[in-house]
Formats: structure tokens, C-alpha cells, sequence
């Protein structure tokens, strides 16, 4: 009985010791990510039956454990890779509306120089300024045109790139909790242990690789965490990681695509399987807006520079030869002395070449070097469709010399707006007369020219070349600033419930403090009670003296 | 509720973020005057203030053209009522000839005659500032009108045709035989002549049997015929009433294309007025749409400074609230 009393002395010291243990290294974890609070769980020690009686045993600590809530947990997993894909699209798609929208660089006031200048060339087309400041508006419209398409181009290889960066961080990430899992298995596999602050470093981990690509993780009976991706991909299963790496998109090798190496085949992600995280910013920004813009100049760049090419070739210089191609060449001959003309139809232009073919009733188009499914041949007057039955954005009529069977030509759309240049190196040469001209005050030719700024040339005629840049840029402001405010919701939403979490995992230091002196007095109290006891034996000793 | 330390002590933080970044903006608004300063800002308005922006610069243009036309008309007027003062001058002489005038007065006559045909010459091959010929239709490099004057040659050689080398008359879009500039959207103006119909065409009416009505060539042959001393005074009279008629019909189409060209610069000084006023309309739109409202801005800067005073000052206090200060 005597050492009973010790006893439960020595359990109250042992249990006030662990929770003023427990609390300091709450404490100190004040500010660790994902850290989760933890407390000891005590339990009152088994009774022993002595002298008629029911007598206590004193405290035995049972477990510490960390307090959170899997629903909590969740919730800001959630609401996080969705507030991840915002913000890259949300980054991204403010860059492409920056470089569309920047006055500086836009490409409206160049269109707008040039037209101005085939303007005064009609006023006065035997003026050598007025021809030399047309050339010059020319060339400043080619290169806002490269720039532009240029800037966006590097934006292209920016997310080719960052997309490799976050594959490799996602498998720093995986082969991370795969470790994780291992040491876990270990402590855990011993008992009744349970390896707290691995698990929490391991939630962590799977936090912040959500950040990047949303996974889900599921726990096995063994503790270990799995963690797949695309709902059914495996990225970790137990100690195994699979590497992330990226391959070419098979439809536009231009892009490449997160893919999952399986062995030694790269498996590519289809966007459906990713669709949260940075990488799902990333990917569908790319899908939506800086594609759409980079294809969208160079549909714009091909238009301007069939049609003034269109323009120039009907005319006659100052000196009164037939004139050629002002930009480089978007319809090209390469058999035969005909031209074919081109009409822009609503849809997008795809980025090829092709090869015309006329057999005195249709026209065949092949893409150049040969690829994909054979377009089905065309009437003139007709729009074109590839295989699918898409819209590829353009109709064929017969130009002037007419097309005869045999002829052929070659269509440049192909990163026409990175190489578009000026092809004149003579200010005689801009056809401003009319093929019929009686000489060089005929301005027929540049007054045509300058039409075009007002015409429709897009969009089946109803489009101008500024309005379709217009467009452009609205629809790409449109869907910058709706991944803005949707940014500011999710941001929000990510607050809320972090909030919420951290409210059930979080350190409160004022807690903490009430905490210390709770088991500051238990310890002292647990003391005196030895002291006490100690008192007890000394009273009895000193009675058989 | 229980409270993390950490969601405690960063309450703040937000707040005094969100009020810095629009401190920022409207420090950007007010220093560029821009109120868009990206087109995400006002994707709708953005559209509209390019269209806008479009609009303005078309319209600049046009007043250019139009100032361009302006010019060339007045240029041609001004040349015009120089040919027609020359030619009614001419006439006047002429009217005051008579057939049976001493000698001395005949040859003065002869040679003021000769001084208004090559004053008439020049002016119906006037150039313009940069080298073009006026009046040569789409052949403005070369000089129109040819004519080699015979007198003072006075022995009875009858003078030569002359030799037109513009662009011939109703051989040009506009059958009137001139240039156009387009002054708007869908008007475009004729600013230059033929002066083919004064100068060759004009049928010199009531003279049976001659169809020469070659104005050079009658003003020469007018002033070899006074001063011609083998000549009869019946076929002097004749003369000058064939040389009479003749510049009575020239000036008659001159004042035809004259009158054309005072109505175009009416028709020009009316679309000016317009376009400028429609100009004016759509950059008032421009700015109202664009321009920052500084006063606004500025009241709301305030506010928000006042706003991040705060919530700086919250987060002072809260910071200092803590158990263990106690202990």
C-alpha cells in the first residue's frame, strides 16, 4: 500500500510532465504549416481492491494524439486547387491581355498608320514622301505584327516550360510521401504508436502537391497514404512513386502535355483527368486564351496580307508595271500564271500551309508537308472543311488572270504573322494606279487600297481588320478578368475554410499558456502529494523508534 | 469560437493588402489619367473605346483628305479665274479691234494678243508644288498643252494646231477627266480637270463650214491676222468676229467648270463642318469612357488610406494581446 501512494504521486508527476511537454511543442510549432495541435490523452489508472474497497491507481498517459477534422481537411483541399488553377489562369491570361491591349504594342494604331498612309497616297500618288511614309507604315505593321505574335509565341514556350518545372516538382512531392508512407509503416507497425508529426508533414505534402495538380489521397488499412491522379492514375501507391514528365501534344506539336511514365512509355494526362491545381491553370489558359490569341493574330496577319497583296497585284507602279506583293506572300503561284482569291470565313485559321490544286471545276487542298485527313475538294465560292467537317476558316474564288486546270498555288499561313514582312524595297513600286491607268496621277489603285480599312474582310465581309483585333482583345479582356473575379471568390472561399480548420488544428498561444499553468499546478500539486506521503512513512517510522 | 493564434494575429493582413493594391491602382489612375489600365479591367468598355479610338483615327484621316482636297481645289480655282480674267481680257481686245485701224495700233494690238496667249499657255500647263501638271489628266508628268506660236511671223503662215498630250478627255473614270480624293466613308470628290472642252472642244457657233475652234491657235492666228497688211478688211472683220465667238464659247465652258469647282469646295466646307463635329462627338465619348475622374479618385484614395490607417492600427493592438504578457 505504501508504494501505491508513491505510485500514484510519481503517474501525476510523469502525466503533468508529458502535457507540459506536449504543450511546449505546440508551442514551438506555432507557425509550422500543417502542423497539427496535439494533445495528451489520459486515462485513470485500473483500480486495485484493497481493505473492502475500490482505490484508484493514479494517471497513465494513453496516447497523443492531433486534433483535426478529415471534412476540414478536405475542404481546404479542395477549395485550394481550385484557388491554384485560377491563379495561374488568372497570371497567365492577364499577360496575353497585357500584351494585347498594351497601347504601345498593339497592332490597331499600326493598322490604322498604314491605312492612313495608302490615304495620302491616293491624295497625291505621284508623291515620293507619301509612297516612302506607305512603306514605312507597312513595315512598322509587319513588325508590331511579329512582335506581337512573337511575345505571345514565347508565352507558348514559357508554359511548355513550366509545365516540365511542375512535373518536376510534382514528383519531388510524390517520392517525398512516398518515403513518408515507409517511415510511417515503421513507427506505426510497432503498436499501438501513432507517428503524428510524419502524418502531419506527410498531409502537408499532399497539400502542397495539390497546389500544383489535384490528387486524391487515399488511406490504406497499413496507414500508408495512396495518391492518384486523374481519379485512377496512380502517382503513389505505399513506398512506389511514378515519375510526372511531359511529352508533345499529338495534335500540335508546338505544345506539350503532362504526361505519367509507365515504365518506359509516357502516357499523356488528357485535360479531363487534371482539373485543379497550377497545372490545370496552366493547361486550360493555354486551351483558351493564349491560343486563341496567338492563332487569332496570325488570322488577322493573313487577311491583311492577302488582301493588300490582292490589291497590289491588280494595280500598276509609277512606272507603270504590274504590281507585286506588298507582304510576304499568303497565296502563292507555283503552277501556272492564275490566282485564286481567299475569303475569310468566321472560323479559325489553322496554323499550315497547304497546297491549291484546280481541276477546272474544284479546287483540291492538301496541308504541306502532307498530314492528316485528306480535305474533301471544294468548289470555288464554297468554304472550306477539313475531314472532321470543321470549318477551316476560308472560302476559295477564282482571282484574275482565271484559274485553269493544272494550275496550282501555295497558301502560307503557317506562322505567317512571325515572318511577315515587306517585300517592296522601292516606293515606285506600290501599284497606286488602276490596271486601265492612263498614267501615273491615276489613284484608283491606292483609293482601293485604302477601302479596305473599312471593308469587312473577316467574318464572311462583315468584319474589318481592326474589328476583328478588337474582337480579340475583348474576348481575351472578357475572360482575364472573369478568372480574376473568380480568383477573388476562391481566395476567398480558401480563407473561409482554413479558417475553419485552423480552428479545430490550430495553436492558440493563449491556450497553450493557460495550459502550462494547468499542468504546472498538477505537477505541484502531484509533488506535494509525495511530499505528503513521504510525511506518512516518517510519522510511522518514527512511532517504532 | 476557438481561434488559431495565427488566424488571430493575421486578421489584418487582408485587409491592409487589399487596401494597399488599390492605393497602388489609383495612384496609377491618377498618374496616367487612364481609367482602364488594362483591357480586363472593362472588357465591355475596352471594346467600345477601341471602336471609339478606330472612329477618330478614320475621322482624322478624312479631315485630312478633305484639307488635301481643299487644297487642290482652291489651287484650281485660283488658276481658273486666272485663265478667265486672261481670256475676258483677250476678248475685250479683240471687241475693241477694228478692221480698218492704223498701222501702229494693229501691231500693239498683235502683240498684247501674243502677250495673252502666252500667259493663257502657261497657266493651262500650271504645275502643282510637287511637279505634277494640272490640267494633263492621269499624265501629270507630262506637260499637256503644246502649241508652237507663229507670230510675229506676220507673212500670212496660218498658225498650227495644238497638240494635246494629257489623258484625253472622257477617257477617265469620271467623265469631267480629274483626279478623286476620298473626303469620307462614301464620297469622294473630283479635284482636278480637262480643260480639253475650253481649249479645243468649244464649238464656235454661226461660222458655217469651219470646225477649227482650237483657242491657241485662234488667239495666234487673231494676232498674225490684225497686223496682216495683205489682208482685205472684210476678211480682218471676220476674223474678229471667228476670234470673238471663239473666246466667248471658251469662256462660257470655263465658267461650267468653273462653277463645278466653287459647288465642290461649298460641298467640301459642309462635309468638314460635319465630320469635325461628329469627330469632336466621338472623342468626347473617347474620354468619358477612358479618362480617370481625378476628383473621385482622389476622395476615394483617402478614404482608402484612412481604411489601411485602421486596419494598421488593428492589427498594433492585437498584436500586443498575448497571456504570456502576464506571466
Amino acid at each position: 500500500m505504501g508504494l501505491g501512494l508513491f505510485g500514484i504521486g510519481v503517474s501525476g508527476l510523469n502525466a503533468a510532465q508529458a502535457g507540459i511537454r506536449t504543450t511546449e511543442h505546440n508551442i514551438s510549432n506555432v507557425n509550422t504549416s500543417g502542423y497539427r495541435r496535439q494533445e495528451v490523452q489520459y486515462t485513470a489508472s485500473s483500480s486495485q481492491f484493497t481493505s473492502g474497497s475500490l482505490f484508484g491507481g493514479g494517471v497513465s498517459v494513453d496516447n497523443v494524439r492531433n486534433l483535426y477534422s478529415q471534412f476540414l481537411d478536405n475542404e481546404v483541399m479542395l477549395d485550394q486547387t481550385r484557388l491554384s488553377r485560377q491563379e495561374a489562369y488568372s497570371q497567365m491570361s492577364s499577360r496575353v491581355d497585357g500584351v494585347l491591349g498594351d497601347s504601345r504594342s498593339a497592332l490597331g494604331g499600326a493598322i490604322n498608320g498604314f491605312f492612313d498612309a495608302a490615304e495620302e497616297v491616293a491624295n497625291d500618288p505621284t508623291s515620293s514622301p507619301a509612297r516612302k511614309v506607305l512603306l514605312a507604315a507597312a513595315q512598322t505593321l509587319a513588325d508590331r505584327t511579329q512582335n506581337m505574335s512573337s511575345t505571345l509565341g514565347q508565352m507558348r514556350e514559357d508554359t511548355n516550360k513550366q509545365l516540365s518545372a511542375i512535373a518536376n516538382s510534382v514528383n519531388g512531392y510524390s517520392s517525398q510521401i512516398a518515403s513518408l508512407n515507409l517511415s510511417i509503416n515503421r513507427i506505426e507497425a510497432s503498436g499501438s504508436l501513432r507517428a503524428n508529426d510524419l502524418r502531419d508533414q506527410r498531409s502537408q505534402l499532399v497539400t502542397d502537391l495539390n497546389k500544383l495538380v489535384n490528387v486524391t489521397p487515399v488511406e490504406q488499412d497499413n496507414g500508408d497514404f495512396s495518391v492518384f491522379i486523374g481519379g485512377a492514375q496512380a502517382l503513389v501507391n505505399g513506398n512506389r512513386s511514378y515519375q510526372m514528365t511531359t511529352m508533345p501534344d499529338s495534335n500540335d506539336s508546338r505544345l506539350d502535355v503532362p504526361a505519367l511514365l509507365l515504365g518506359n512509355t509516357a502516357q499523356a494526362l488528357t485535360p479531363d483527368m487534371i482539373s485543379g491545381g497550377e497545372l490545370s491553370g496552366l493547361l486550360a489558359q493555354r486551351e483558351e486564351v493564349l491560343m486563341p490569341a496567338l492563332d487569332g493574330i496570325n488570322r488577322i496577319a493573313v487577311a491583311i496580307g492577302n488582301e493588300v497583296n490582292r490589291v497590289q497585284r491588280a494595280g500598276l507602279d509609277s512606272s507603270m508595271a504590274p504590281g507585286t506583293d506588298l507582304f510576304s506572300s499568303v497565296v502563292q503561284q507555283t503552277s501556272g500564271n492564275s490566282w485564286i482569291d481567299l475569303e475569310m470565313t468566321s472560323g479559325s485559321l489553322p496554323n499550315h500551309n497547304y497546297s491549291v490544286s484546280f481541276d477546272g471545276a474544284q479546287y483540291t487542298i492538301a496541308r504541306t508537308p502532307p498530314a492528316g485527313a485528306a480535305i474533301p475538294p471544294v468548289a470555288a465560292g464554297n468554304e472550306v472543311f477539313d475531314a472532321t467537317g470543321s470549318s477551316m476558316g476560308f472560302r476559295i474564288t477564282a482571282g484574275s488572270p482565271t484559274p485553269a486546270a493544272g494550275h496550282t498555288w501555295q497558301l502560307n499561313f503557317e506562322n505567317y504573322a512571325d515572318d511577315m514582312t515587306v517585300q517592296l524595297s522601292q516606293a515606285g513600286q506600290i501599284a497606286a494606279a488602276a490596271s486601265d491607268a492612263d498614267g501615273p496621277g491615276n489613284n484608283v489603285n491606292a483609293q482601293a487600297l485604302a477601302g479596305l480599312r473599312l471593308s469587312g474582310k473577316l467574318d464572311d465581309g462583315s468584319t474589318s481588320f481592326s474589328g476583328a483585333y478588337t474582337q480579340l482583345v475583348g474576348s481575351t479582356a472578357a475572360l482575364a478578368s472573369e478568372a480574376d473575379l473568380s480568383r477573388t471568390a476562391y481566395e476567398a472561399l480558401v480563407k473561409q475554410a482554413t479558417e475553419a480548420q485552423q480552428s479545430i488544428s490550430g495553436v492558440n498561444l493563449d491556450e497553450e499558456a493557460v495550459n502550462l499553468i494547468r499542468f504546472q499546478q498538477a505537477y505541484q500539486a502531484a509533488a506535494r502529494a509525495i511530499s505528503i506521503a513521504n510525511g506518512l512513512f516518517d510519522e510511522v517510522i518514527g512511532l517504532a523508534r | 469560437m476557438r481561434i488559431s493564434s495565427a488566424t488571430f494575429y493575421n486578421s489584418s493582413l487582408p485587409a491592409m493588402q487589399a487596401n494597399q493594391s488599390s492605393i497602388a491602382r489609383l495612384n496609377e489612375q491618377v498618374a496616367t489619367g487612364q481609367r482602364i489600365l488594362a483591357p480586363k479591367d472593362d472588357p465591355l468598355d475596352t471594346k467600345q473605346a477601341m471602336e471609339l479610338s478606330n472612329r477618330v483615327a478614320v475621322r482624322e484621316q478624312q479631315l485630312a483628305n478633305q484639307e488635301k482636297a481643299e487644297l487642290s481645289l482652291k489651287m484650281e480655282a485660283t488658276v481658273l479665274n486666272t485663265i478667265h480674267t486672261t481670256l475676258t481680257k483677250a476678248r475685250s481686245l479683240v471687241v475693241s479691234s477694228v478692221a480698218s485701224q492704223d498701222d501702229t495700233l494693229q501691231a500693239q494690238h498683235g502683240d498684247r494678243m501674243a502677250a495673252y496667249y502666252t500667259q493663257l499657255k502657261d497657266l493651262i500647263n500650271t504645275r502643282d508644288s510637287n511637279g505634277a501638271y494640272l490640267f494633263a489628266g492621269e499624265r501629270v508628268a507630262t506637260r499637256p498643252f503644246e502649241h508652237t506660236q507663229v507670230y510675229p511671223d506676220t507673212s500670212g503662215t496660218a498658225s498650227v494646231s495644238t497638240n494635246y498630250l494629257g489623258t484625253p478627255y472622257g477617257n477617265l473614270a469620271d467623265p469631267a477627266g480629274g483626279r478623286e480624293i476620298t473626303v469620307s466613308q462614301d464620297r469622294a470628290i473630283q479635284v482636278s480637270d480637262n480643260l480639253d472642252p475650253v481649249l479645243r472642244s468649244g464649238s464656235v457657233g454661226g461660222v458655217p463650214g469651219n470646225s477649227d475652234n482650237d483657242l491657241l491657235r485662234i488667239m495666234d492666228q487673231f494676232a498674225i491676222d490684225i497686223r496682216d497688211t495683205s489682208m482685205t478688211a472684210t476678211q480682218k472683220q471676220f476674223s474678229i468676229k471667228y476670234t470673238i465667238d471663239a473666246l466667248t464659247n471658251a469662256l462660257d465652258s470655263l465658267t461650267t467648270i468653273e462653277s463645278r469647282v466653287a459647288a465642290t469646295q461649298a460641298e467640301l466646307e459642309d462635309i468638314t463642318s460635319t465630320t469635325e463635329g461628329l469627330q469632336l462627338l466621338e472623342k468626347n465619348a473617347l474620354s468619358d469612357l477612358t479618362l480617370v475622374d481625378k476628383t473621385a479618385a482622389i476622395v476615394e484614395m483617402q478614404s482608402r488610406q484612412t481604411a489601411l490607417q485602421a486596419a494598421q492600427q488593428a492589427y498594433a493592438q492585437t498584436s500586443k494581446l498575448s497571456l504570456f504578457s502576464y506571466m
